[in-house]
């Protein structure tokens, strides 16, 4: 769109606007007071596309998951991750985590591998790692400020052991 | 392989800042007048950006989300300003100008700015913009979050006032 030029100059003399030399030295120094910011963040894992991460998202299960993978290191078998699991949510998890494994290592957050012999005749113990893309998903979890037991979880181990003072008492 | 993923990661912060920085120091030089207030929006702004990531209007369209942004922060501190510039005025030393004395005297541009002030803050933003910034109307509407139909007849309507004002300024050299 074509623009006026008697306009433009009476807009420039009306409204006027520091040289450009002045705004560059004026934003790199607020990039400069900006940075002890930054760096309390984990702003690796930012995109400017999808939802604003570049990591995979993940619900709660699969947080408390890949958080006890995490925890475990080499001896991440199933009974381990099922063990960690419910002392965060209480009750009988071992179907919910096997169930999330297998979502994860459809998604390629974890990767499973057998190691050691079989036991008892049957087959060698698998153990699970996160891959890089489980790692970034759980930074982003920890980003976001997902907490491991959730209310609503606090709620239901707490109800569990009062049913199960109740049982001993009676 | 990880390093290089982290640095095209870790560019996003500085690449948003980058882009669109001076766009909205600008934006806030034009509300406070003043390069402090300026830069302590852009600061405000983005540390709150940092803070709350991910923001879903920044996903939408981050120019239109920065620049309102800015601009409003700036407002708010211009707001503050004149808050505490009326709470900590001394009343004993207001002076009450005379009647009929006029403030510019026989400066024409100066009447002419006192007038542009008159004007809708809304249609000097659309004129700066369209001026200044040379940005197109479809642009500006996106920035502003409104129609281009609108941006457009805002205009209009600045450009026939403006008009006006410089014929008064020509006629009076």
């Amino acid at each position: 769109m074509k623009r006026n030029k008697r306009i433009k100059d009476f807009m420039s003399r009306a409204v006027p606007m520091p040289p450009q030399d002045v705004i560059d030295r004026a934003c790199a120094e607020v990039w400069q007071r900006l940075q002890p910011e930054l760096k309390k963040y984990d702003t690796s894992l930012w995109s400017l596309e999808g939802d604003g991460w570049s990591a995979e998202p993940t619900n709660q299960r699969e947080f408390q998951v890949l958080t006890a993978i995490s925890q475990l290191g080499d001896r991440s078998d199933i009974h381990a991750i099922t063990a960690t699991v419910e002392q965060w949510t209480g009750g009988n998890m071992i179907v919910n985590v096997y169930d999330t494994l297998r979502r994860l290592e459809d998604r390629q957050l974890i990767a499973f591998h057998r190691t050691g012999p079989a036991v008892g005749g049957g087959e060698p113990p698998h153990y699970y790692s996160l891959s890089k893309e489980g790692d970034r998903a759980l930074r982003r979890a920890h980003a976001e400020g997902k907490e491991l037991v959730s209310v609503r979880e606090e709620r239901r181990s707490l109800r569990l052991f009062v049913k199960e003072a109740l049982r001993i008492k009676s | 392989m990880e390093s290089e993923n982290d640095e095209i990661s870790r560019g996003v912060a500085e690449a948003l800042f980058e882009e669109h920085s001076r766009m909205m120091y600008k934006a806030a030089f034009k509300v406070t007048k003043n390069g402090d207030d300026a830069k302590d929006a852009l600061q405000t702004v983005f540390a709150r950006l940092i803070q709350n990531w991910p923001s879903s209007s920044l996903m939408r369209d981050p120019k239109a989300f920065l620049y309102r942004a800015a601009r409003n922060e700036a407002r708010s501190l211009v707001r503050s300003h004149r808050q505490r510039d009326v709470t900590e005025i001394d009343v004993d030393s207001i002076e009450i100008p005379a009647a009929g004395a006029d403030s510019h005297g026989d400066n024409r541009m100066g009447r002419v700015l006192a007038a542009l002030a008159k004007m809708k803050p809304r249609l000097v933003e659309v004129l700066t913009l369209f001026y200044n910034e040379e940005y197109d109307c479809s642009e500006i509407a996106a920035m502003q979050g409104r129609l281009a139909a609108t941006v457009f007849s805002d205009l209009c309507r600045a450009r026939a006032k403006l008009k006006q004002l410089i014929a008064l300024e020509e006629n009076g050299q």
